[in-house]
């Protein structure tokens, strides 16, 4: 299609207000995609032209940040130069501002590749201009139901909007993910074979314990979390497929996780299972896009987390772990963590309900909080804040938390006071915010942090080891 | 003494953390001496209505919905037969709907339901959404612990819900849209059959209803006891915290 006057107005607008935020010291990829696809509604299709080595598009409930994080470490392995909507600008808006950043005033892209993360409620309205070379799906959780409705229409959509021409790559122990590859060009499947936590029954939340395919309840062997696992169903035969990229021998050391493909051994300096499917997801692609292994396994190595998942911070009464949450499956992990520290704990939790926390908090009632109170005896305290503060702590009493170690506290640097006021010989600190509370709650304690002279533990340590 | 409670469905009807009912009601009933025998019944299974004390029914995806109704309706009989015994019934957005008479989804289609209450509903063209304040009908809602005029939640349906003649809802909403978006009205109780929209979950941060669930089964038992009070510090500032906000921005 050819680029009109429309397109050329766009970018420029784009770019012109791209140059203004830089020069008044903000970030933001929002804003100019917003005026430019007011101009141009036919933006994207135009910019996306330029990539010739391809668009790879990162969706699902979880994981997509990380996932996308983790496969550009890989491709600044490689010395790749892609365009990339980095910090979750995954709407249609973001995703045209970082391509207008990417592409010059005469049009033409810097990158001849583009890795975007799409959040899954707006792949319709890309794949309706963008056709992704390749597509990695991570796995369909209930996220926010408010704002899409019910999982099973979410699902359909991604799954009706993705072109036959797009290689998938998909998570093989989800069967909501699995099913996309029935009737599909090219699909290549990643899995894990167990985890140590891995399990022939499971108590926690399942999204899809029914075949998507016929409505028979699955039959499982394993489940590895949430509803992923080896299923098949009696009705219809859809059963786990056989992944082409299988991990083997998982297990953790000292805040690492290692795990085998085809005897490469891989670590990445991440906690919990999930991450674990970010990198096999990125893996997965990574050697799609031909790739060696050498460079992969380096990639993930050196990957450093972003602001918020499993963050450490040290201040001068003990280190802090900061990390979001924001739907039952990424919190039922959190808790396993938690308990996994085999320490006493203190626990900040933050819930919010504003539009990017997801206005229901209803889902606080799917987490399995009942994990927690089961180990009763090491929990020190439970400070509550947010807007919702009220309702966390009356769901703790529920689960089993005794009335007199919960604080509410609706003040974030007095919650952050509560939490560090006193500690028991050996205490583990958790801060555990939704989507608004993160970065606020990440400010107060860098703050302290930085005015107590220290540094950010965790990303100083793993940065030494990326460099020997 | 024991409670016999029946979670109907869970493995189909469990949206919106709608087993923080049961688990309420469960912890409420412990609280007090009293225990609680949770039934969690799969489709197909063998149900006792007349020997349960209170049958708990949520809400579902539509798929799910579709799944089980045939399967109610098998025993529609022994269910009418235990309510107007006066079994003790909470059901929830799609619980709620499957016990009126028919949904009728956009294309004009209906579907039965099981016509145990005078109530209708009609699929609409827009989702309703957020929170909801009620302010209860005193004669509905009216037990011992009686502290709260009010009931907080949260809703999530898109289809309208009507009621006959003879029947009236349970509370006027003073936030939110309730049955329908039209009337102002939401939920429904009929004998101890109470409906509603309200997720939230309902009982947890509306203590007062927990507990007059509780106290018409015990009554229906023939039971003379009332029940103990609890320290429900934290559910009235949760409940309070909810009404207080939502009025401000009415």
């Amino acid at each position: 299609m050819k680029r009109t006057w429309r397109f050329w107005l766009a970018l420029w607008a784009g770019k012109i207000i791209t140059m203004g935020l830089l020069v008044t010291g903000k970030k933001g990829t929002t804003l100019p995609g917003k005026i430019a696809n007011w101009i141009d509604p036919q933006i994207m299709r135009h910019l996306s032209v330029a990539y010739t080595d391809g668009i790879i598009m990162v969706t699902g409930t979880n994981g997509k940040t990380t996932t996308a994080n983790l496969l550009a470490s890989i491709l600044r392995q490689a010395g790749k130069v892609f365009a990339f909507n980095q910090a979750g600008a995954n709407l249609v808006t973001g995703i045209t501002g970082a391509l207008i950043q990417n592409t010059g005033w005469n049009g033409l892209s810097q990158a001849s590749l583009a890795l975007l993360e799409v959040d899954e409620a707006t792949v319709p309205k890309f794949c309706e201009q963008v056709s992704p070379s390749l597509a990695i799906v991570t796995n369909f959780f209930r996220d926010q139901l408010d704002r899409y409705g019910e999982l099973d229409t979410t699902v359909r959509m991604v799954k009706g909007s993705l072109p036959k021409e797009t290689v998938l790559v998909l998570n093989a122990d989800d069967p909501l993910v699995a099913q996309f590859g029935t009737n599909h060009n090219q699909a290549i499947y990643y899995g894990v074979e167990r985890t140590p936590d891995s399990q022939g029954d499971s108590q926690e939340t399942r999204e899809a314990r029914f075949c998507p395919g016929c409505g028979t309840a699955l039959d499982y062997t394993l489940f590895h979390y949430g509803q992923l696992g080896i299923f098949k169903c009696s009705g219809c035969g859809f059963h786990r497929p056989e992944p082409e990229i299988l991990a083997k021998d998982v297990h953790l050391d000292e805040g690492l996780m290692l795990f085998q493909v085809d005897e490469v051994a891989f670590r990445i300096a991440l906690q919990g299972y999930y991450n674990l499917y970010n990198a096999l997801a990125a893996l997965t692609a990574a050697r799609e896009l031909g790739f060696k292994d050498k460079v992969i396994e380096k990639g993930l190595r050196v990957f450093i987390p972003q602001a918020g998942r499993m963050e450490r911070f040290s201040l001068p009464e003990g280190d802090i772990t900061l990390t979001l949450v924001k739907n039952p499956t990424g919190f039922d992990q959190v808790i396993q963590t938690m308990i996994g520290v085999d320490r006493p704990l203190g626990i900040l939790i933050g819930i919010n309900d504003l539009a990017a926390d997801g206005r229901d908090i209803s889902w606080l009632w799917d987490v399995n909080f009942e994990r927690l109170g089961t180990h009763e005896a090491r929990i020190q305290k439970v400070v509550c804040t947010g807007l919702r503060a009220e309702d966390i702590a009356l769901r703790l009493k529920y689960a089993g938390v005794s009335v007199e170690k919960l604080i509410l506290e609706h003040s974030l640097t007095g919650a952050l006071k509560m939490l560090t006021g006193s500690r028991a010989e050996g205490e583990a600190w958790f801060i555990l915010p939704t989507y608004t509370l993160l970065f606020p709650l990440r400010e107060i304690v860098e703050d302290r942090q930085k005015s107590a002279g220290l540094s950010n533990s965790g990303a100083k340590e793993r940065g030494e080891e990326a460099r020997a | 003494m024991k409670l016999a409670i029946c979670h109907l469905y869970p493995d189909l009807l469990d949206l919106y953390g709608d087993r923080g009912n049961i688990l309420t009601l469960a912890a409420r009933c412990r609280w007090r001496g009293i225990e609680p025998v949770i039934q969690k019944a799969s489709l197909g299974e063998d149900l006792d209505f007349m020997g349960m004390d209170i049958l708990f029914i949520g809400g579902g995806s539509d798929r799910e919905q579709g799944l089980l109704v045939q399967d109610l309706m098998r025993r529609e009989n022994e269910l009418r037969k235990a309510i107007e015994n006066g079994l003790v019934v909470l059901s929830i957005c799609g619980g709620y709907q499957m016990l009126g008479k028919y949904y009728q989804m956009t294309n004009g289609e209906r579907i039965d339901g099981l016509g145990i209450l005078d109530i209708w509903t009609i699929a609409g063209a827009k989702r309703l959404i957020g929170n909801v304040v009620v302010e209860l009908d005193e004669k509905k809602s009216s037990g011992n612990s009686n502290k709260f005029r009010t009931m907080v939640g949260f809703e999530n349906h898109s289809g309208k819900t009507y009621l006959g003649e003879g029947i009236s809802p349970l509370g006027k909403v003073l936030f939110g849209h309730g049955n329908n978006g039209e009337d102002s009205g939401e939920g429904v109780r009929h004998l101890n059959v109470f409906g509603t929209y309200l997720h939230g979950p309902l009982l947890p941060k509306n203590p007062h209803l927990a507990d007059l669930l509780l106290e018409l089964a015990i009554q229906r038992r023939g039971v003379d006891t009332s029940l103990m009070e609890l320290d429900d510090c934290l559910e009235d500032l949760a409940h309070k915290a909810m009404v207080k906000r939502l009025l401000k921005q009415a």
